[in-house]
C-alpha cells in the first residue's frame, strides 16, 4: 500500500440511533496539511463519540433523571464547541466540500439534540402530513434523522475523496466506545421500531378515554375504529420482528398491550356509545311520557318508561363495569410494559 | 328680561351644536374602526379610491329608496356628484356628502307622506289597462320630475293593493269574482296599505338618533358590502340576539323572526329540535305571509307593518299552543305547516333517521340547518347528532346512506370538518385561503370513521356554505354521489367582529359598553378543494342531475353584487381517495328513468313555462283583471311543481328505526310530526330517484 496509512474509527451514536459521527485516530509521524485536517476531524469525533457515549450508558441505566440530563447537556456542548470551531477551522479548509458537509453534518446534529427540527425540515408540510402535535414530531424526528443520515454518509464518502486525493489510505474502523454506541444503536432501533407499534395505539386509546369523557359518541366511535384498525396494524406488523438476541419479552409485553387495545375498541368499548343511544332514547321518552297528563298515561305507557329506566340502568351498569375493568387491566399493562422496556433496555445496552 | 333670553337661546343652541358635533366625531371614529378592520382583516384587498367610493355613494342611496319612489333622478345626480375623497374616508369623514343626503332625503320622505295620504284617500281606478315595471337588475328607475313621481307611486300603491287582494283570493282559493271581492275588500286594504306605506317612512323620519343615524347605519352597510355581499355591517339597532331572546326554559315553537331588506318578515333562525325543526319544512330564510292562531291571523300585508321585535313578540304572546305558519318558500312556492309550543330544553339528538325500506333498505337523513354555535351547552353541535343516528341505522342494518343537504344554507366551518369526517378515516377535507398567509390544509378532525357504505348527498341551488363544503371534501374522496342540482356557490367563511379600535386585543367581558357596540361579519377565507379549484361564485355540479326548476334564475352567489370571483390555488395535497364511483353509469341509467318520468318531465315543462314569470325586470298588468289573471296563471304553475314533485311512492316504505319508534310511541304530538315526515318523504320523487340511484350504485358494488 502506498502512502501514508490512516485509520479511523466510525462512531455510531447510539442514542440518536440513526446519526453517525467520525472520529479517529491517527497512527503516523507523517504530518501534512492533510493530515492535520484528518487529526482534527478525529479528535472531534472522539471527543463526541465520548460526550455520547455518556449520555447513551447513564440513559439506559441511570434512574435519575438529573445524571441523565446534565450528560445530555455536556454532549450538545460538545457538539456546540465543535461547530463552533469548524467555522473558523484553520485545517480543512482547502477542500471545500469536505468542510460544508462535515459543518451540515454537524448542524444537522446540533438540532437534533436540541430537539429543533423545524431548523432542518419543513415543519408545515411535516404538520400538514400528521394527524397531531405527536405524530409531527415523530414525523419531524424521522426527517431529521434521515437528513443526518444522508449528511453523515456524504461525510464520509467526502472524507474519503479527500484521502485519496492527498495520498492517504483511510481505514475505518471502530475502537471500545464506538463498538458499545453501535451495539446501542441496535437496541435502541429494536426497541423503537416496537415502541412506534405500542405508541400508535397508546396515543389511540387516550383520544378514545377524551371523547369518553366528552361524551361525544362521533368521536367516541370514529377513535374506537381507529384503536381497533391499529391494534390489527401492530400485531400484524409485529408477527415479523424477532427477538433480540433470544429475547422476545419486548416483543410479547408488546403483543399484550395491543391485544388489551384491541379487546377494548372490539368489544368493551363498545359500551359506551350504546349507554349514550340508551340515555338519550331514556330522556326524551322521559320527556314525552312527563308531558302526558296523568289520566292520559295508559298502562303500556307506564310499562315502556319502566322499561326503559331499566334499559338505561343496565347500560350505566355495564358502562362502570368496563370501565373499572379496562382501568384496572390498563394499569397492570402499562406496568409489564414499563417495567419490561426498562429491565430490555438495562440488560442489553453495554455497560 | 331680554338679555336673559337671548343668553338662554344661545346655550340651547350651544348645547344642540356639541351634541351633533360629537355624534359625528363617534360617527367618524366608528367608520375609520370599521374601514381599518375591512383593510385588515378581510379577504379582498379593496382600493379605496373615487371610482369604489362612488360606487358605495350610489349603493347607500339605492338603499335608501330601492323602489325609485323618494328621490328624483336630479337628487341622485346631484348628490352623487358629492366629491368625497379617499383621504378623508380614512379619516371617516363623510358628512359632506352624508349631510345634504339626508336633508333631500328627509325632504323626500315627508313629501312621500303627502303623496300617500293623497292617493289613498280614496278608491283608486282598478280598470284602467297600465302596467308596472318591476326590476332586480341596475338599481332603481328614479323619475325625472315630481309629476312623474306622482304616476309612480299611483302604479305602486295600487300594484300593493292589487298584490294584498290576490293572497285574500287566495285565501277563499277564488270563491268570488275578482270585482265582488274588490268591492269587498278595497277600502280595507287599502288602509292597510296606507299604514304599511307610511309607517315605513315614519319608522325611519323617527330613527332613535335621527334620519342621520339611519342614513349613517346604511352608509356603512354600503360600505361593507362593496367588499362582499357576505360581509355585512350590523349597528347595535340592528343586530339580532337571538341566543338571549328563546329563554331554554320558556314554552316556544322554536323558530326566530327578522325583518329582511324588502321589509318582509322571514325566518332568521330555527332552534335544533324544536317545534319548527321537527316540522322539516321550514328553512331559514323563508318568507312569513301568514300566521294563524286560534285568537288572530295576520296575512303578509299586517305582518309587513311590524318589524323583527314585534313579529316574535307576536309569536310569544300566542295564547294557544298551536299556531299554522304559511311561508313562501325560496322556489316560490307557498307551504303551511302546523306547529306546536314547546319546552325548548337541550335535546339529545334533534335529527332524525328514516329507513326506505323496499328492494333495498336505505338510511335516510334529512339535515335542514348546521347547528354547532347555537347550543353551547350542548357542545357537540349537529356532526354529533348525525353520528348518533347513522350508528342507529346502521343497526337497523341499512345497505346506503342518503343524506338530505337540500335547503339547508349553512352553518360553521367546524361542523362541515366534523361532518364530513364521519365519512371520512383521516386528511385534508379542504384547503383555506388567506390574504396574507400561505394557505392552510383543513383537515378532518377525528382520525376513524363512522359510515364507510354507499353515499348520497342530496343537494339543489340553496345548498350552501357548510353543505358545499361537506359535498366538495366527499367528492373529492370519491366517497358520495352527489344528485340534484348545482348548489349556491359559497365558498368563503365570515367572522364577526366589534367595531373598535383595537380588535385583537377586544376584551368582550371587560368591556364596558359591550352590549351598545357595533359589529361587522366580516369575510376572511375562501376555500378550495383539494385540486386547488373553487365553488365560490360556480357551486358545485352534481354527479347526476336530476331536473329542477328556476335553477338558472334562482338566487345564487353569482347573482350577488361584488360577489368574490373564483379563482386557483396552487398546493401540493396528499391524501387517499377512495376508488372512482362509476359515474357515468349510474348518471345513464337514472337520465334513462328521469326521460321517462311523467312527473320529471312535467317540471321540465312547468319550468319552461315558469320562467316568464321569474325573469329580472317584469312588466305586470295593473287592471284587476289582468293582474288577478297573471298572478293566478303564475300560481297555478307553482302549484302544478308543488303537485308534480309529490307522488306516493311504491318502491319502498319509509320506517322509523326502533330508537325512534319508542319515543313516537309515547307522545301523540311526536306521532303525529312523524306522520307527517314520513308523508313527506314517502311522497318526495326527488327521494325516489336517490333510492333508485343508490340501488344501482349498491349493485355496481358487487
Amino acid at each position: 500500500m502506498n502512502g501514508v496509512c490512516k485509520r479511523f474509527v466510525l462512531i455510531f451514536s447510539g442514542v440518536l440511533a440513526f446519526s453517525i459521527l467520525i472520529g479517529g485516530s491517527v497512527f503516523t509521524e507523517e504530518t501534512n496539511d492533510a493530515l492535520a485536517c484528518l487529526d482534527e476531524l478525529s479528535d472531534r469525533g472522539h471527543a463526541i463519540a465520548d460526550a455520547s457515549w455518556e449520555f447513551v450508558k447513564t440513559s439506559a441505566h441511570s434512574k435519575n433523571p438529573q445524571a441523565v440530563e446534565k450528560t445530555r447537556e455536556q454532549l450538545i456542548k460538545t457538539v456546540k464547541k465543535a461547530r463552533e470551531d469548524a467555522k473558523r477551522m484553520t485545517v480543512c479548509t482547502e477542500d471545500k466540500s469536505l468542510h460544508k458537509a462535515y459543518t451540515e453534518m454537524l448542524n444537522s446534529l446540533f438540532h437534533i439534540l436540541n430537539q429543533d427540527y423545524a431548523k432542518l425540515v419543513d415543519m408545515e408540510a411535516v404538520s400538514e402530513e400528521s394527524y397531531d402535535a405527536m405524530e409531527a414530531y415523530i414525523l419531524a424526528k424521522k426527517r431529521a434523522s434521515e437528513k443526518l443520515k444522508k449528511e453523515s454518509d456524504l461525510f464520509i464518502k467526502k472524507l474519503e475523496e479527500y484521502a485519496k486525493n492527498n495520498n492517504i489510505n483511510l481505514i475505518i474502523e471502530e475502537n471500545e466506545i464506538t463498538k458499545k454506541l453501535k451495539k446501542s444503536s441496535q437496541v435502541m432501533d429494536y426497541y423503537y421500531e416496537i415502541y412506534l407499534l405500542f405508541f400508535k395505539s397508546y396515543k389511540q386509546e387516550a383520544y378514545l378515554i377524551n371523547s369518553v369523557n366528552k361524551e361525544n359518541v362521533n368521536e367516541i366511535e370514529q377513535n374506537r375504529v381507529t384503536l381497533l384498525k391499529y391494534a390489527h396494524e401492530g400485531l400484524n406488523k409485529l408477527k415479523s420482528i424477532k427477538p433480540f438476541n433470544n429475547d422476545g419479552s419486548l416483543k410479547e409485553s408488546c403483543e399484550k398491550a395491543l391485544l388489551f387495545y384491541k379487546q377494548e375498541a372490539s368489544e368493551k368499548a363498545l359500551v359506551y356509545a350504546d349507554f349514550y343511544l340508551k340515555s338519550e332514547s331514556f330522556l326524551k321518552v322521559k320527556k314525552a311520557f312527563e308531558l302526558k297528563k296523568e289520566s292520559d298515561r295508559t298502562q303500556a305507557d307506564v310499562d315502556k318508561y319502566n322499561e326503559k329506566v331499566d334499559e338505561v340502568n343496565k347500560a350505566r351498569e355495564a358502562y362502570n363495569k368496563v370501565n373499572d375493568e379496562l382501568n384496572r387491566e390498563r394499569k397492570k399493562m402499562l406496568d409489564k410494559w414499563n417495567k419490561t422496556k426498562e429491565v430490555f433496555i438495562d440488560k442489553h445496552v453495554p455497560k | 328680561m331680554r338679555i336673559i333670553r337671548k343668553t338662554f337661546c344661545t346655550l340651547i343652541i350651544m348645547i344642540w351644536i356639541t351634541a351633533v358635533c360629537e355624534a359625528q366625531e363617534a360617527f367618524a371614529k366608528k367608520a375609520v374602526n370599521l374601514i381599518n378592520i375591512l383593510k385588515q382583516y378581510h379577504y379582498r384587498e379593496l382600493i379605496i379610491n373615487h371610482e369604489t367610493l362612488t360606487d358605495i355613494k350610489l349603493s347607500f342611496l339605492h338603499s335608501l329608496d330601492s323602489s325609485g319612489l323618494y328621490f328624483l333622478q336630479e337628487d341622485i345626480d346631484k348628490l352623487s356628484a358629492i366629491d368625497l375623497h379617499p383621504a378623508d374616508a380614512d379619516k371617516g369623514k363623510f358628512s359632506a356628502f352624508l349631510n345634504p343626503a339626508v336633508k333631500c332625503y328627509t325632504e323626500r320622505l315627508r313629501q312621500a307622506k303627502a303623496v300617500i295620504n293623497d292617493i289613498l284617500g280614496q278608491p283608486l281606478d282598478y280598470q284602467i289597462k297600465e302596467k308596472i315595471i318591476l326590476s332586480m337588475e341596475g338599481g332603481p328607475f328614479y323619475c325625472k320630475d315630481r309629476e312623474e313621481l306622482l304616476v309612480s307611486w299611483q302604479s305602486w300603491l295600487k300594484y300593493r293593493i292589487l298584490l294584498n287582494l290576490f293572497y285574500k283570493h287566495k285565501l277563499h282559493e277564488f270563491s268570488m269574482s275578482n270585482q265582488e271581492l274588490l268591492e269587498r275588500e278595497e277600502a280595507k286594504i287599502r288602509g292597510i296599505v296606507k299604514k304599511q306605506e307610511l309607517k315605513r317612512i315614519q319608522d325611519i323620519l323617527t330613527y332613535s338618533g335621527g334620519v342621520i343615524e339611519f342614513a349613517r347605519a346604511r352608509f356603512l352597510y354600503a360600505f361593507v358590502q362593496r367588499y362582499d355581499p357576505h360581509s355585512e355591517y350590523l349597528s347595535y339597532n340592528e343586530r339580532i340576539d337571538f341566543k338571549s331572546s328563546l329563554s331554554a326554559e320558556a314554552y316556544s315553537f322554536g323558530f326566530y323572526l327578522i325583518k329582511n331588506k324588502n321589509d318582509e318578515i322571514q325566518i332568521g333562525q330555527i332552534v335544533p329540535g324544536g317545534p319548527a325543526w321537527k316540522s322539516a319544512k321550514l328553512n331559514i330564510g323563508d318568507i312569513v305571509i301568514q300566521i294563524k292562531t286560534s285568537e288572530q291571523t295576520l296575512s303578509a300585508e299586517e305582518l309587513l307593518v311590524l318589524t323583527g321585535e314585534q313579529a316574535n313578540r307576536f309569536i310569544d304572546s300566542v295564547k294557544s299552543d298551536k299556531i299554522e305558519l304559511t311561508v313562501r318558500k325560496k322556489n316560490g312556492l307557498n307551504k303551511s305547516v302546523t306547529l306546536i309550543k314547546e319546552k325548548l330544553q337541550v335535546e339529545e339528538n334533534t335529527i332524525t333517521g328514516f329507513i326506505l325500506n323496499g328492494a333495498k333498505r336505505i338510511g335516510y337523513i334529512y339535515l335542514p340547518a348546521f347547528y354547532s354555535e347555537w347550543d353551547e351547552s350542548n357542545g357537540f353541535g349537529c356532526a354529533n347528532d348525525l353520528a348518533k343516528e347513522i350508528i342507529k341505522l346502521k343497526r337497523e342494518n341499512i345497505q346506503g346512506l342518503i343524506l338530505d343537504l337540500r335547503n339547508n344554507s349553512g352553518g360553521s366551518l367546524i361542523e362541515a370538518q366534523s361532518l364530513a369526517g364521519i365519512f371520512i378515516d383521516e386528511g385534508p377535507l379542504f384547503i383555506q385561503g388567506n390574504r396574507d398567509a400561505r394557505p392552510v390544509l383543513i383537515k378532518d378532525s377525528n382520525r376513524g370513521i363512522i359510515y364507510d357504505g354507499p353515499l348520497i348527498l342530496m343537494l339543489n341551488e340553496y345548498s350552501a356554505s357548510t353543505s358545499e363544503f361537506v359535498a366538495s371534501a366527499l367528492k373529492d374522496y370519491n366517497r358520495a354521489l352527489l344528485v340534484g342540482s348545482t348548489t349556491y356557490g359559497k365558498a368563503t367563511s365570515q367572522i364577526t367582529l366589534p367595531v373598535v379600535k383595537d380588535v385583537l386585543n377586544f376584551d368582550a367581558k371587560n368591556h364596558r359598553a359591550y352590549s351598545s357596540l357595533d359589529f361587522i361579519q366580516i369575510t376572511t377565507n375562501q376555500y378550495y378543494n383539494l385540486s386547488g379549484g373553487t365553488h365560490q361564485l360556480r357551486g358545485i355540479a352534481p354527479d347526476i342531475p336530476l331536473p329542477g326548476y328556476l335553477e338558472d334564475i334562482a338566487y345564487s352567489e353569482k347573482n350577488l353584487p361584488h360577489a368574490l370571483l373564483p379563482d386557483k390555488i396552487e398546493k401540493k395535497v396528499t391524501y387517499q381517495k377512495a376508488k372512482e364511483l362509476p359515474i357515468a353509469l349510474l348518471a345513464k341509467k337514472s337520465a334513462y328513468r328521469v326521460a321517462r318520468d311523467k312527473d320529471f318531465q312535467k317540471i321540465k315543462d312547468l319550468d319552461r313555462r315558469l320562467k316568464k314569470y321569474f325573469v329580472k325586470t317584469i312588466e305586470l298588468p295593473l287592471d284587476l283583471d289582468g293582474f288577478i289573471k297573471h298572478m293566478k296563471d303564475k300560481y297555478v304553475l307553482l302549484e302544478s311543481v308543488d303537485q308534480s314533485v309529490r307522488r306516493i311512492s311504491t318502491i319502498y316504505k319509509v320506517e322509523n328505526s326502533q330508537y325512534n319508534l319508542e319515543i313516537i310511541q309515547m307522545s301523540p304530538y311526536q306521532q303525529e310530526m312523524n306522520d307527517e315526515y314520513i308523508k313527506y318523504i314517502q311522497a318526495d320523487i326527488y327521494i325516489q330517484e336517490s333510492y333508485r340511484i343508490m340501488g344501482d350504485l349498491i349493485q355496481t358494488m358487487k
